[in-house]
């Protein structure tokens, strides 16, 4: 029949959606963006707590004391990324702080997808892929600009790199994942309480 | 070694520890950094045990390099946090930067510098504890609830820079502890608390992934006795004695009554009285006792008629295969029940048929269907007689799938098993209301529906079309001789037509009159 149509019914629904988005545009579209802050946030929480156990079960083994571990301290191989690292710097930037949590996580695909063991090389990718769908639908509502479009393809590159991460020793690799993964998860923080205040800021 | 050596060796030591008794004249010993905390992820302190043996003239001095940062740099502030540490102030604190922090101890004779001592500040988080921990008692039908609220961490929740999570523990003197995971609120009640106890209260909380505070400041409550418990007793204890009054006056009374019984016999009388016992209507008992039967019996036939309305067996038009737990049973109803069966040729379960005829010899369990037999014996033979055809989805003339009976189970409060189908479009589902023949003999199925009982396995949609074949590998089967000769393949139509034939009827043959063997 012509309601079991299923493009009909497709095109219905999404009538019915638009119809109902644009008489009250404040309640519709924000409210898909918080949850999808959310949702990121928690996926976020979970790397973040994953890279913290790999570099724990590691230090736990091979460093144990590690505040006295030494002066040097290897440079990650995300330290040319320019990150925010304080709360007011954090809070001033917008559309910075989306280019940076991609940048970042397109950043740390290439060491961790080597290594198929770390399931955080797939979380790294859902991850960016999730921050990606955020950061479309932000510059959708127009709360960002094209700026950070560069990075929405699947095939954004990495920052340009001598391959010097993969010289790194697991411990260093699992600190400077460790340190991202908790910016990442931060930098997604602010972004939707400055974003979407009123949904749990 | 010789006694001089010794002597020397013994010498040197005792001038060492004189010379460093007597003055103090020597470099401060190596100070230790203790710890660093952050309260919240913007300012943090540092604090450093100098050595004991240090003189009240040695100064401390607190350097540090900063990743990505070139230099050496000194401690901002010596005083804010008391003495022997060091304060930072949000203009020198970078959270996610490498801090290698040093003390140095200078006096006039040296200096010594401790380990070098790395930290990021997002490590170091460790708030204080909240604030203002109130408790107010609630009191909802005389089920006190404790309620807690206190303060919320305040800086920098609002922008996401933090998240606060808090915890709380509690306990009645003299018990333990009952620590609960709050979460983000600031808020939390304890239901059903024990009346006339006091209760501590104690809240901590942590931010991000940090640790734990310390407990905040003790907080008491005490839970008034609940009132309203005493009217209970008291009610209680008055209709106990209302009981044992009336229980009094009963037994008076009835020892007025009864002369000869005991007491116990006449309360046992009148709190049980005897059950009555079964009593035929229209029978007298005595008629049968005096061995008059032909009177008793006729009295009864003459008044009632027979047979009784009531019969158990409804299934008197009982259309279809009755699985019993006797054999006796199943032989005349189906007697009853003539050309009301599936007959062989119609192949539509024939098969099941032929089990259920097979098993008449057998000995049936109680409560156990023919099916489940076939399962339980787990022989592969028997497996194979539930061979299917089913025309409907091919082109062809017919062509074989093949039914196993898997996961049969038997169906609670039936006696028919469910039968897990494979790659046979057909459904099976468990019975309540059998369906034997195919869906276009309305007529028919309706009658069925109506009457059946719970013993039958269900077919949903039987086509015409469809035969049921047996196993051409069957015929080699020689150890179950009481299966039906395999009859050989035959044409699709012609099935058909008998099928349709005996179905119109409404009535399909018993397959005891197919002299199966």
């Amino acid at each position: 029949a012509f309601y079991s149509n299923p493009a009909v019914v497709c095109l219905a629904v999404t009538a019915l959606w638009i119809l109902l988005c644009s008489l009250a545009p404040q309640g519709c579209p924000v409210l898909s963006l918080a949850n999808l802050f959310d949702r990121v946030i928690q996926h976020s929480a979970r790397m973040h707590g994953l890279s913290s156990d790999l570099r724990q079960d590691f230090v736990s083994v091979w460093a144990p004391s590690r505040n006295h571990i030494g002066r040097v301290s290897r440079y990650c191989h995300t330290s040319s990324i320019l990150t925010p690292n304080d709360k007011e710097n954090a809070q001033r930037m917008t559309e910075e702080l989306t280019e940076v949590i991609l940048k970042l996580l397109v950043a740390w695909r290439e060491p961790l997808w080597a290594d198929k063991a770390l399931q955080v090389g797939r979380m790294v990718h859902e991850l960016r892929t999730g921050v990606q769908r955020v950061a479309q639908k932000m510059q959708m509502l127009g709360m960002m600009g094209n700026a950070v479009s560069g990075l929405w393809s699947p095939d954004a590159q990495a920052p340009p790199d001598d391959g010097s991460h993969w010289n790194f020793g697991n411990y260093d690799l699992l600190r400077c994942f460790r340190r991202d993964s908790n910016k990442v998860q931060n930098y997604l923080k602010i972004l939707k309480c400055r974003t979407v205040p009123e949904y749990g800021c | 070694m010789t006694l001089s050596t010794r002597l020397k060796r013994l010498v040197g030591w005792a001038l060492v520890i004189l010379i460093s008794a007597v003055s103090h004249n020597s470099p401060p010993g190596k100070p230790v950094l203790k710890q660093c905390h952050s309260p919240d992820k913007e300012i943090f302190t540092c604090w450093w045990e100098p050595n004991a043996h240090d003189g009240e003239d040695t100064t401390y001095r607190l350097l540090y390099e900063k990743e990505l940062t070139i230099g050496i740099l000194e401690c901002p502030d010596y005083h804010t946090a008391g003495k022997n540490s060091c304060f930072f102030d949000k203009n020198h604190t970078s959270i996610w930067v490498d801090y290698f922090l040093t003390v140095v101890a200078i006096n006039a004779f040296g200096n010594t510098t401790s380990d070098v001592y790395k930290i990021d500040v997002v490590d170091i988080v460790k708030p204080n504890p909240p604030e203002n921990v109130t408790l107010w008692l609630e009191l909802c039908e005389d089920i006190p609830t404790i309620h807690v609220t206190w303060n919320s961490f305040n800086i920098g929740t609002k922008c996401g820079w933090i998240t606060p999570k808090y915890q709380l523990r509690f306990k009645k003197v003299d018990s333990k502890w009952n620590i609960k995971y709050v979460g983000e609120q600031t808020q939390f009640s304890i239901y059903s608390a024990s009346p006339g106890k006091l209760y501590i209260v104690q809240v901590q909380c942590a931010l991000d992934n940090g640790a734990w505070s310390e407990w905040s400041n003790t907080t008491f409550i005490q839970v008034p006795r609940s009132e309203s418990k005493q009217h209970i007793w008291i009610l209680v204890s008055f209709s106990a004695i209302l009981l044992f009054a009336a229980v009094c006056i009963m037994f008076i009374k009835k020892k007025r009554y009864t002369n000869k019984c005991c007491l116990f016999h006449s309360i046992q009388q009148w709190l049980l009285p005897p059950v009555p016992g079964p009593r035929i209507k229209g029978i007298d008992v005595q008629l049968l006792k005096n061995g008059r039967s032909h009177e008793a019996t006729r009295a009864l036939l003459i008044n009632h008629g027979f047979p009784w309305n009531g019969m158990p067996w409804k299934n008197q038009a009982e259309e279809y295969l009755l699985v019993r737990d006797d054999n006796k049973l199943l032989n005349e109803d189906q007697k009853h029940t003539h050309g009301k069966m599936i007959s062989n040729n119609c192949h539509s379960k024939p098969n099941i048929n032929n089990q259920l005829n097979v098993h008449n010899s057998m000995n049936f369990k109680e409560e156990k269907t023919i099916l489940d037999d076939l399962v339980d014996t787990s022989q592969s033979e028997l497996v194979n007689e539930l061979n299917y055809v089913n025309t409907m989805k091919t082109d062809t003339a017919f062509s074989i799938d093949t039914i196993y009976v898997r996961n049969v189970k038997p169906v609670e409060n039936s006696r028919y098993v469910d039968i897990q189908r494979q790659d046979v479009d057909m459904e099976y589902s468990t019975v309540r209301e059998p369906m034997l023949f195919p869906e276009k003999q309305n007529k028919v199925i309706n009658r069925q529906q109506e009457r059946l009982p719970y013993d039958y396995t269900r077919v949903k949609e039987v086509n015409g079309d469809m035969l049921l074949l047996q196993d051409p590998s069957f015929r080699n089967n020689t150890q179950n001789t009481d299966y039906i000769n395999p009859t050989p393949l035959h044409p699709v139509t012609e099935k058909v037509h008998e099928c349709a034939e005996s179905l119109n009827d409404g009535y399909v043959d018993n397959p005891h009159t197919h002299n199966v063997k």
